[in-house]
């Protein structure tokens, strides 16, 4: 961006501005994800077959192609595909959310303690850590999916379970260097007592780092999230699911692409809007950039 | 040395001070005392153990640290004192004041919640908070609407100014300032030294001062204590200091304030 677009005193507002003239890829993909978001969460209205997203079937009406009724077209149990999708869709951003939020709390809670205690807590809390991240994740998520009843839950906690060592390890370098900090020093010498000083003073000036993760890991875990379903380890029938869908209507690609296309299309669009969202924001954020 | 009655009692008193970190001794200082409506300064280069002891009287050094000897501020052994006993003494009654001041507060709090906060953590609330920060931030020149902006929306010298409030509005007995002015401009230097001497004068603050530059706070200091490679070179009534300095160092340190015309 020229130098011309840039106000030499921002006002707050012009902040979101500034944001999305500076990276146009990372602007579209929050409004798409938006889109998404309030597609899924309003899919009992917007679905023309509320009833497909769950528990119907219709025999009748099955692997009709795309067309009036059905924009999408209807899997092998005449199901409308759009309903599903956008039931789908709430399955899956759940789980993201669970997932990372689930994550990012016990990630986050355990790093700010490891990097700002330092010593020998934070030698305990790195080494479990480290033990975490020595399986692959995916490996890890299989594991426990198998010990555990196949269902959205046990996805849930598979996945999240793989997910907070990085958390971890992020929030405890930052906490580390955030430690020597003047303010932290001040805060200390007034007596601020350890607990509040993680809470108030460590924790709000790591988060920034840790937002930009979140986002660029919400694509890795809808396609894990859909990886699970996929190998039937994740959600089940009747519970629509992207992953469940694509593995459902594989076998039919050629002779009825609709049913496995958009569900694939579903994951790839809003795993990419989280990606480029997730380094605009890196980008953004950064101060070498000189935009925040 | 006799004790006087009542607010003469000296409110930071050193003995034998001696900190080392390994097998090195860092900072070393035989004798210290502050008495309210006094002024102290430690004066010298990077690495002559003056922020040590700064920060071993406050009890802040690490675990690393190693010290030895008797640091009696406010009537609290700050060496032999448990955590509790010292967190009666750090902010309420004596306060720091930072070397770069807006470093030491927090970017994501904005400056009355940070003031708020460290009120209520001293047990002051509602009006009495309100009152108090007023009081405050009028007595160090800053407007009360300051309260509402964020570190990065203010100045360098009004973080100063707004550090200096903290401990007035927590009623400090003590300003504990380690290189007040080194990052501000000259002008805003002389605003803030002005305002720590005032402070001393009108509220009776002892204060305590840190720094590099032996010309700028012999104006404010008292006494003055020349620190050289952790050991105490030379002490004495800031005049004496100034005007006949006895160690070779001292003069040095003298000689390194530019003076317009002056050749050396």
């Amino acid at each position: 961006m020229s130098l011309t677009t840039v106000p030499l005193r921002p006002a707050r507002t012009a902040r979101l501005g500034r944001l999305v003239r500076a990276d146009r890829l990372a602007a579209v993909g929050a409004v798409l994800l938006l889109l998404i978001v309030v597609s899924a969460l309003a899919a009992p209205w917007l679905a023309p077959f509320p009833a497909d997203g769950t528990t119907a079937t219709h025999a009748t009406e099955s692997l009709l192609p795309p067309g009036g009724t059905h924009l999408m077209g209807t899997d092998q149990v005449g199901r409308d595909v759009f309903s599903r999708l956008l039931y789908g869709g709430r399955t899956s951003l759940f789980i993201a959310v669970v997932v990372l939020a689930l994550a990012a709390v016990v990630g986050v809670t355990l790093g700010v303690v490891a990097g700002y205690t330092g010593g020998v807590v934070r030698d305990a809390i790195m080494r479990v850590t480290d033990v975490f991240l020595a399986f692959p994740a995916l490996l890890l998520s299989l594991a426990l999916a198998v010990v555990l009843q196949p269902s959205v839950r046990t996805a849930i906690i598979a996945i999240a379970a793989t997910w907070w060592p990085w958390y971890t390890r992020l929030t405890a370098s930052i906490a580390a260097s955030i430690r020597s900090r003047g303010y932290i020093d001040a805060a200390r010498c007034l007596g601020v007592p350890p607990f509040r000083v993680m809470l108030r003073h460590v924790l709000p000036n790591s988060l920034t780092p840790v937002l930009v993760q979140l986002s660029l890991d919400a694509g890795g875990v809808i396609l894990t999230a859909a990886t699970l379903s996929y190998l039937g380890l994740g959600a089940q029938e009747p519970t629509s699911e992207w992953g469940l869908m694509v593995e459902q209507g594989q076998a039919l690609f050629t002779t009825n692409w609709w049913v496995v296309t958009f569900p694939g299309l579903a994951i790839l669009v809003t795993a990419f809007c989280f990606n480029v969202l997730g380094e605009g924001l890196r980008g953004a954020l950064d101060p070498r950039r000189g935009l925040s | 040395m006799i004790a006087g009655a009542g607010a003469r009692e000296p409110l930071v008193e050193v003995r034998d001070l001696e900190v080392r970190l390994g097998d090195r001794r860092i900072a070393a200082v035989p004798a210290l005392t502050l008495r309210p409506a006094e002024c102290v300064a430690i004066v010298g280069e990077s690495g002559s153990g003056k922020t040590t002891t700064l920060l071993a009287l406050l009890a802040l050094l690490g675990k690393d640290f190693r010290v030895s000897g008797s640091v009696r501020v406010c009537g609290i052994d700050m060496v032999a004192a448990n955590p509790a006993e010292v967190a009666t003494v750090r902010g309420a009654r004596v306060a720091l004041v930072m070397q770069s001041p807006q470093s030491s507060l927090n970017p994501t709090m904005r400056l009355g919640t940070l003031m708020r906060r460290a009120l209520a953590l001293h047990g002051v609330t509602g009006d009495e908070a309100r009152a108090r920060m007023a009081d405050a931030l009028t007595s160090v020149g800053l407007p009360e609407a300051i309260g509402r902006r964020y570190p990065h929306q203010v100045s360098g010298g009004q973080a100063q100014r707004f550090g200096i409030a903290m401990a007035v509005a927590l009623g400090a007995e003590v300003i504990a300032a380690d290189e007040p002015t080194s990052a501000l401009d000259v002008t805003v230097q002389a605003g803030v030294m002005r305002l720590l001497q005032r402070l001393r004068d009108e509220r009776g603050m002892g204060l305590l001062l840190v720094s590099h530059d032996l010309a700028l706070v012999s104006t404010v200091a008292d006494e003055v204590l020349v620190m050289r490679d952790g050991d105490v070179v030379e002490s004495g009534p800031s005049r004496a200091v100034l005007d006949s300095p006895e160690h070779d160092y001292t003069r040095e340190l003298l000689a390194a304030v530019p003076t317009l015309g002056a050749t050396r």
